[in-house]
């Protein structure tokens, strides 16, 4: 059978094509080629970026490059996400926390129901204590921060199935 | 404390411009929170004579002698950029203390202010959808902090004299008003006023996260107001923190 050979070919032409994907600004090759369709997808950098802790402290500029990214990555999430689901994002760049102060209980929990303005968390940026109130009814599937940990402008908050 | 005469002092527009005096309450914050909307006014000033659970940052109390010191709150409804609020507060305090007392006073990032290296002001602001509430503690004439004598001092202790709490009340919003006004429209302009009133840059400075203590080296402040620190070989920047200079 002459697949044998073709298949040799194909490899080289994907090693030419991973040479091209990756001194290059472009993500993804398709090719297709008597009736053998070749794609190459360059592994997203995003990602990486995006799973290093979100260290808050990052120089202004490349702070703000580092939003972009994650406002990127944040629309992707949504979209594959079902659409009864509902994300509430952080206002400001600031500290979490899911209680009034640290004595008091957590102004909600996982399963909590909650309506259009109750109170879901505390965003701290210079001793301004933002309270965070919801703009859906609904109910709270995931709480996506740790208490205390600093957030993001946009970073999604909690999920909420509405 | 004489209200009236508070009012007659004042050159502001809208702040302190009605005044709800109580002799004693849990907290002017928390007062003020609890207040219905529609007895709310902007510029609402509530003043206590006495706190029986003062608050500060996550939970820390605030003790008071009753009648000694200035504790009060601003209640604004019209409001469209507060984040830069807390260092119209710390310039405003640190200004009309210094102008009264000719002691030169210090802001400390965000907004405390300083005499003597030790804590005379703090300011808690709260805000929700429809009130920002601006909650500022000045120690004035209060002769004894206890266990906290080390970090807390007040302007009698500095001074031995009594001080008039009306005239450093009426000053504070006199400078205030226009100073939120600058920090919700022009940010560099109130970062930069309030860079005058702090030696803080340079310094080694002991910061306290709710996820972690360390030391850093207090470098600047940007223009969205965080605290740029030099931890290591590594810039950062922190939106919140207790942060206090560390004397060897």
């Amino acid at each position: 059978m002459g697949s044998s050979e073709k298949y040799k070919l194909d490899l080289s032409l994907v090693k030419k094509l991973i040479k091209i994907i990756e001194s290059s600004e472009v993500n993804e090759i398709e090719l297709e080629e008597e009736g053998v369709k070749i794609k190459v997808v360059k592994s997203s950098k995003t990602q990486e970026i995006i799973q290093a802790p979100i260290q808050h402290s990052v120089q202004v500029p490349i702070h703000q490059t580092i939003d972009k990214v994650k406002n990127v990555s944040y629309e992707v999430a949504a979209t594959e996400s079902n659409k009864n689901l509902h994300e509430i994002k952080s206002p400001i760049v600031g500290t979490f926390y899911r209680s009034p102060s640290p004595d008091s209980p957590s102004f909600i929990e996982v399963g909590s129901l909650i309506d259009s303005g109750t109170p879901l968390c505390i965003i701290e940026a210079m001793k301004l204590m933002n309270e965070i109130q919801s703009e859906v009814k609904g109910k709270i599937l995931k709480i996506l921060v740790e208490n205390g940990k600093p957030v993001e402008y946009n970073q999604p908050l909690f999920l909420v199935e509405v | 404390m004489d209200t009236a005469r508070i009012n007659k002092l004042l050159l502001t527009k809208e702040i302190g411009r009605n005044i709800i005096f109580l002799e004693e309450t849990n907290s002017t914050n928390v007062f003020a929170k609890e207040l219905p909307l529609d007895k709310t006014i902007n510029g609402l000033l509530i003043i206590a004579e006495h706190q029986t659970s003062g608050i500060g940052r996550r939970g820390r109390i605030w003790t008071d002698e009753a009648g000694a010191n200035i504790l009060f709150s601003i209640v604004m409804t019209n409001f469209t950029n507060p984040n830069l609020i807390p260092f119209a507060s710390g310039i405003a305090v640190a200004k009309s203390i210094s102008e009264i007392s000719v002691l030169k006073t210090e802001c400390k990032w965000p907004n405390d202010v300083l005499l003597n290296n030790k804590k005379i002001s703090g300011t808690l602001i709260e805000k929700d959808k429809s009130k920002l509430i601006i909650g500022v503690g000045i120690n004035i004439n209060q002769t004894n902090f206890g266990d906290l004598n080390k970090l807390a001092t007040s302007l009698f202790i500095e001074t031995n004299k009594i001080w008039d709490r009306e005239l450093i009340i009426a000053t504070i919003l006199n400078y205030i008003e226009p100073l939120i006004f600058i920090a919700q429209n022009n940010p560099n302009q109130i970062i930069d006023l309030w860079k005058k009133y702090t030696n803080f840059f340079g310094k080694i400075v002991e910061i306290n996260t709710e996820t972690g203590n360390f030391t850093a080296e207090a470098i600047d402040v940007n223009e969205l107001g965080l605290l740029i620190i030099k931890k290591g070989n590594t810039i950062e920047t922190l939106s919140s923190a207790d942060v206090s200079i560390k004397i060897n």
